[in-house]
């Protein structure tokens, strides 16, 4: 929760290498076949929900309002994002549409599910934000179950057989899902360690000593909230262009569950947490697959026992920060007491 | 009555559930003024500070900070007008830094757009910096600064107060309120807050409303005093006047 008034630098590029490395190695050992398509499909699952955690962090753990919606916001941007590309594929051959880059036609598809999604959660918001704690949780839960039957039940939707055919793209431009995913993180990073991101801790810690320092508390929890929704909705957009089938029961309330328990699990406030989150909880599930029967019941008490020794999730408040790691490793003075020094100058 | 009020108040008045909290509250301070507000318990002292900083909507009168009318608005908007205050309770960001507590309470003087934050342009550099250098010389008026990294529930009572006073400084106010900033100190404490209170008054040109049931602060340190009991004023008039009111010393010996 430091702000550092250097750039640093060395941080920055530290966690940029990492990234590319991380890249590198995925595509390597995707093109050398070492990463077979279920494992391929594993990773993109982590993905989407790493986008999904640390999004709903943003308004659970940063804001401290419980939202139970978060899968309505992912459907609003999974269907939109599919109908979108769905709508380009099948127009006629050699149309200009259909000549842009794929790549491209993704993008923008995500974009605008992305978008979609937090105009409703503007929508949704504005309302539902007026509320607080249990209310609030119910409300965004209703929320999210109303978006979701509504959607299932459009014509431009399928209706209940759902749509088919969706193109393929998040498993054909799995290195662009993986950047988004980056992206998404660093996006939030920024963002809560900024001005904005100290009001809207202060709004969890305090809403009324909020407001009395000047922080227009409607703004930020509405910005919170559909800035959180517009990342379901780019999460959901991978994801519809992975599964390439859209039905019912795809985005019911146990997805806003299963998200919320990852935030839970990692801890509230920590997008590092979130992170690690949900690679162990979309993995751990695969990895137990053998156990078929005993799976769930596994995974139920890992999470008991996470919430019984450590309730405030596995990482609390606290990030993980590799160049702080390194610091450590070379015997130097950790990053987060170097800059208390020298901003103790000043 | 001042020329140019800071802060002024006409029949202010607020009803919870048919109950007349406060009724017919009139106040004016002026530049720099430092006025006591006091009261027995549930006198509706803190109702008085809810309504002037726009917590409590009041159901008649009218507030009118630099003779700009508050009518419908929010706390938020309230303090960039120029008032400021701090709680009975004390409410700190609890889990945040004392730093940062003072750091958000400077949000509203900060320019840089979400976007400029994502994109860590130059101008977040620049105003983070500069909040910086703010948010610590403004924790070392109240010498503070040493426990900068802590997080605030861990400073001791006395300190909490004392940051709950630095932050609402740092929205740069012109009227400040205290809510019994004495309560649960110390005499030692209660004499340094005293000190803080004299100092901030000077060095920072605020005017100051100040809740206390430390008789011997108020009449000390106040020019003007007003008295309530059942959300009335029952008394007005400088520490010697005050002292001597037959009203103030029924109300106060439960008469
Ligand atoms: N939100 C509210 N709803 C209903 N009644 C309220 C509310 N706030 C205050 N009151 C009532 O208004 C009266 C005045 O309360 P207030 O807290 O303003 O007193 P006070 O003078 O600050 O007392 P103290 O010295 O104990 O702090 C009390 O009877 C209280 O119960
Ligand atoms: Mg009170």
């Amino acid at each position: 929760m430091k702000q550092t008034v250097k750039v640093p630098w060395k941080a920055y590029i530290l966690n940029a290498v990492c990234a590319v490395l991380i890249f590198v190695a995925l595509s390597g050992m995707i093109s050398a076949e070492v990463i077979d398509k279920y494992i391929q499909g594993i990773i993109m699952l982590v993905f989407i929900n790493i986008i999904l955690a640390v999004s709903l962090n943003l308004t659970t753990g940063f804001l401290g309002q419980i939202a139970l919606g978060h899968a309505g916001f992912m459907s609003i941007g999974a269907y939109s994002s599919a109908i979108l590309t769905k709508f380009i594929k099948d127009l006629p051959e050699g149309s200009f549409l259909q000549s842009l880059p794929p790549q491209l036609i993704f993008g923008v598809a995500l974009l605008f599910g992305g978008l979609l999604a937090a105009v409703f959660g503007l929508l949704v918001g504005i309302p539902a934000l007026r509320l607080k704690g249990d209310y609030l949780a119910i409300i965004t839960l209703g929320f999210g179950e109303i978006i979701r039957v509504v959607m299932e039940n459009l014509e431009i939707t399928g209706g209940a057989q759902g749509l088919r055919s969706i193109p393929g793209y998040s498993t054909k431009y799995f290195g662009m899902c993986y950047w988004i995913t980056i992206l998404s993180v660093v996006f939030m990073y920024m963002l809560v360690r900024s001005r904005h991101g100290r009001a809207i801790m202060a709004i969890r810690e305090d809403d009324i000593a909020s407001e009395a320092v000047g922080i227009p508390n409607t703004y930020y929890k509405v910005a919170a909230f559909s800035i959180a929704a517009f990342f379901a909705g780019v999460a959901g957009g991978i994801y519809a262009h992975y599964l390439r089938i859209l039905g019912a029961k795809t985005f019911n309330f146990t997805r806003s569950i299963e998200i919320i328990v990852i935030v839970v699990l990692g801890g509230m406030g920590s997008i590092t947490g979130s992170i690690v989150a949900a690679i162990v909880l979309t993995v751990l599930p695969e990895a137990l697959r053998s156990f078929s029967d005993y799976r769930m019941l596994a995974y139920s008490v890992a999470l008991i026992i996470v919430m019984i020794f450590k309730p405030s999730g596995l990482f609390g408040r606290y990030e993980f920060s590799l160049a702080n790691i390194i610091a450590k490793i070379f015997g130097k003075k950790t990053g987060s007491k170097k800059e208390a020094v020298e901003g103790g100058v000043k | 009555m001042e020329n140019n009020p800071v802060l002024r108040a006409e029949h202010l008045g607020i009803v919870f559930g048919g109950l007349k909290a406060v009724s017919d509250f009139d106040i004016s301070i002026g530049e720099n003024e430092l006025v006591g507000l006091i009261g027995p318990n549930g006198a509706g002292k803190t109702t008085i500070f809810n309504l002037l900083t726009g917590v409590y909507q009041p159901t008649e009168g009218v507030i009118y900070l630099n003779g700009k009318s508050m009518a419908h608005k929010k706390p938020h908007q309230m303090v960039k007008e120029g008032i400021a205050r701090t709680f009975q309770n004390i409410r700190l960001f609890k889990e945040l830094t004392v730093l940062d507590n003072v750091k958000v309470a400077f949000n509203q003087g900060m320019k840089y757009s979400l976007l400029k934050a994502v994109f860590r342009t130059p101008s977040y550099w620049k105003e983070e910096a500069e909040i910086d250098r703010k948010a610590r010389e403004l924790l070392a008026v109240f010498k503070m600064e040493d426990m900068a990294d802590s997080l605030a529930e861990n400073l001791p009572y006395g300190q909490q107060r004392k940051l709950e006073i630095a932050r609402a400084l740092a929205t740069n106010p012109k009227i400040l309120l205290l809510d019994e900033p004495a309560a649960g100190m110390n005499p030692t404490e209660t004499a340094e807050l005293m000190e803080t209170i004299s100092t901030i008054r000077k060095n920072f040109n605020i005017s100051i409303l100040l809740i206390e049931h430390d008789m011997s602060l108020v009449m000390s340190i106040c020019e003007r005093i007003i008295v309530i009991d059942y959300g009335q004023i029952i008394a007005k008039g400088t520490p010697q006047q005050i002292a001597k009111n037959e009203k103030v010393i029924g109300a106060y010996l439960g008469a």
